[in-house]
């Protein structure tokens, strides 16, 4: 019976085999989904060097100018208000920076 | 350890070429179960595609308490559902549009166990070409359901424990499902004009 039953399914075009080329387009689907992971991640890791890097030269430079006693707690705000009016002054400028940063980072990581 | 948890390990440890082990050992069993509740090649293949890419996202998450055939099984028929229920929706579907319709000249019916005999000794006196034709077109007017547990049951030989981890159902519906699948199918069988002139 139920091999009977198995054979009907069979002859109704149930259990065929699947396309020759089916594991090959799996497999490519598989590797792109790969790369691309690959891909995200290096972009999240030199984005985050990057900023890592300006941090680190901000608490340093903060320090330094500390050390050094140039730093006037009276006029940090306004030195900072200054700092930001060049950033904005210099946006496409600092922005261009840190893309150059990122995609050189993507660059050199994308390759391992 | 077995085998496949090893490999496993080693393609979320990003070795993705071994998973070429169980696109290789399971595709035959994936498409069977797509083939068994969409009824058309084109939209299978895609359907076990998809399976495949969402079992290798999820890997990371696979627990291993369940084996990854039954795993991959559960996607296969999730993505073929999904399938049926966007086809459906399009263009109302052929196979797999749910049920059997009475208005096509067959009612649902579930044949008695004595007369099951009687259309298998008529199935048997057609050729090749119009055994093929008649399953069909019973597998046509078939539920999604009895296609499906059919399918997993007589073509890709699982266990009823097996199907029951890959479906929502428990043991008890998948054999009372077997049971019914198989007298609707002789059931449809029976009112074609084809066995019952023989």
């Amino acid at each position: 019976m139920e091999e009977e039953i198995r054979q009907m399914l069979l002859k109704g075009g149930l259990g065929a085999p699947p396309p020759p080329s089916l594991d090959i387009v799996i497999m490519q689907k598989i590797k792109a989904e790969q790369d691309r992971r690959i891909y995200r991640r290096v972009v999240i890791n030199a984005v985050l060097k990057v900023l890592a890097v300006f941090a680190l030269l901000v608490v340093a430079g903060a320090v330094l100018w500390w050390k050094a006693g140039r730093l006037d707690w009276s006029t940090v705000g306004e030195r900072c208000a200054a700092a930001g009016l060049w950033v904005k002054d210099h946006a496409y400028v600092v922005a261009g920076g840190m893309l150059a940063v990122v995609f050189a980072g993507v660059f050199k990581f994308g390759r391992e | 350890m077995d085998q496949e948890t090893i490999y496993i390990q080693q393609v979320v440890a990003g070795d993705v070429n071994r998973y070429a082990y169980f696109v290789e050992k399971y595709q035959k069993m994936a498409f069977a179960t797509a083939m068994g509740i969409l009824g058309n090649e084109a939209d299978a293949e895609e359907a076990v595609q998809d399976a495949f890419l969402k079992a290798f996202r999820g890997l990371g998450s696979f627990r291993g308490g369940a084996k990854f055939s039954t795993w991959l099984c559960k996607i296969t028929i999730n993505c073929a559902l999904g399938r049926v229920g966007s086809r459906g929706s399009r263009d109302g579907g052929s196979r797999g549009g749910g049920g059997s319709r009475a208005g096509g000249g067959f009612v649902d019916i579930e044949l008695a166990d004595e007369h099951l005999a009687d259309v298998d000794s008529g199935y048997k006196r057609l050729n090749d070409q119009d055994q093929a034709r008649c399953i069909r077109e019973a597998l046509d007017r078939m539920d999604v359901e009895d296609r499906l547990v059919l399918t997993l049951y007589y073509l890709n030989e699982q266990s009823i424990e097996e199907i029951s981890a890959a479906t929502v159902w428990s043991r008890d519906v998948i054999k009372m499902r077997l049971h019914r699948a198989r007298k609707r199918m002789y059931g449809i069988l029976s009112r074609m004009p084809e066995l019952k002139n023989v």
